[in-house]
């Protein structure tokens, strides 16, 4: 599959943001004309680290990003995904102090996008301020039920849950589509943002492959029945808001 | 670091982990493979079975089974 453009990238996020919020041609225009003041290209690793004090937020170009919670001994827990077209921490502009890691899990092309620029952008167009918001409520909103599936549902439920979000939120984005999207994150970090073991996380994804409800391979997905899969994740996508209702 | 993986056989079948993790050493392979044993048996219990029998080979790059450890092993079960 061929790599997303920096432009593309802005342009899947302008798609995410109008998904949710009503924009119009000039609020679109300036979000697609965003300067951009660095992109890194297949970083590997932290591109933002606990501790530090941010003046930009960073836009997935290509590639697949991880928001990591740590603890006292270095101790690292997943707490979302980010791919194409997300814009991982948003609300960095309104809180610069950083608490979590932003880590590429492949190599990854990133996009800086200075805070000022988003503020002002947020000054000037009240329409793109509320879409801003409501981007952030969509993130917390995947974290909010993150932790339910973690909580609440067996292994099986919770890994079908995440593939089945995946899906949704690549297609939301542009990017593949309910069955198959490029996913290139090990098992080792699978099971991480599924908080099980590796092992355990094996089982269950070779019952999923043996019940032709979905395979996970070495860098994509593949659903063979979404019916299937959404039905033993319990899963409702209302919380990834993908319509726009009648929102202002 | 070197590759290990990490491959279930009980009732269920053979679960190969075709993908393997690295891990910095054998006892650190051993570590996890005693933690998955007991997270996948955790949820059997959930369910209210437990079957040890079965068990996990800790094979390198090349196939070589290093270990083997069976269920029992990481579990103590304190009978009524």
């Amino acid at each position: 599959m061929a790599r997303c453009t920096t432009n593309e990238a802005i342009a899947l996020f302008l798609n995410r943001l109008a998904l949710r919020s009503p924009l119009g041609e000039e609020e679109r225009a300036a979000v697609l004309n965003l300067p951009k003041v660095s992109e890194i290209d297949d970083v590997e690793r932290d591109f933002v680290h606990v501790g530090d004090r941010v003046n930009h937020a960073c836009l997935v170009v290509d590639g697949l990003v991880a928001r990591f919670a740590q603890i006292q001994d270095g101790a690292r827990s997943f707490v979302a995904l980010h791919i194409p077209g997300d814009m991982g921490d948003l609300f960095s502009v309104v809180e610069p102090n950083v608490t979590w890691a932003l880590h590429a899990l492949c190599p990854t092309r990133i996009l800086r996008i200075p805070h000022h620029t988003l503020r002002e952008l947020a000054e000037r167009y009240p329409a793109l301020a509320m879409a801003f918001w409501r981007d952030t409520v969509t993130d917390a909103n995947i974290l909010a039920q993150w932790t339910v599936n973690i909580g609440r549902k067996d292994a099986l439920a919770s890994v079908a849950h995440l593939l089945a979000e995946m899906a949704m939120r690549h297609q939301a984005n542009g990017l593949g589509n309910e069955n198959q999207y490029v996913f290139p994150i090990t098992q080792a970090d699978l099971a991480d943002a599924v908080a099980l073991t590796p092992v355990h996380l094996n089982r269950v994804l070779k019952r999923l492959r043996e019940e032709n409800i979905a395979i996970k391979e070495a860098n994509s997905v593949r659903i063979l029945d979404f019916q299937r899969l959404a039905y033993v994740a319990e899963f409702d996508p209302a919380y990834l808001q993908l319509t726009r209702d009648d929102r202002t | 670091m070197p590759r290990f993986h990490l491959h279930i056989h009980n009732h269920t079948g053979d679960t190969l982990d075709q993908e393997g993790s690295e891990y910095r050493d054998l006892g650190m392979a051993r570590d996890k493979a005693i933690a998955g044993i007991r997270s996948f048996l955790s949820a059997e219990l959930l369910e209210g079975t437990v079957d040890l029998r079965g068990y996990l080979d800790i094979a390198d790059d090349d196939g070589t089974v290093l270990e083997r450890i069976d269920f029992h092993e990481a579990v103590k079960i304190h009978d009524i």
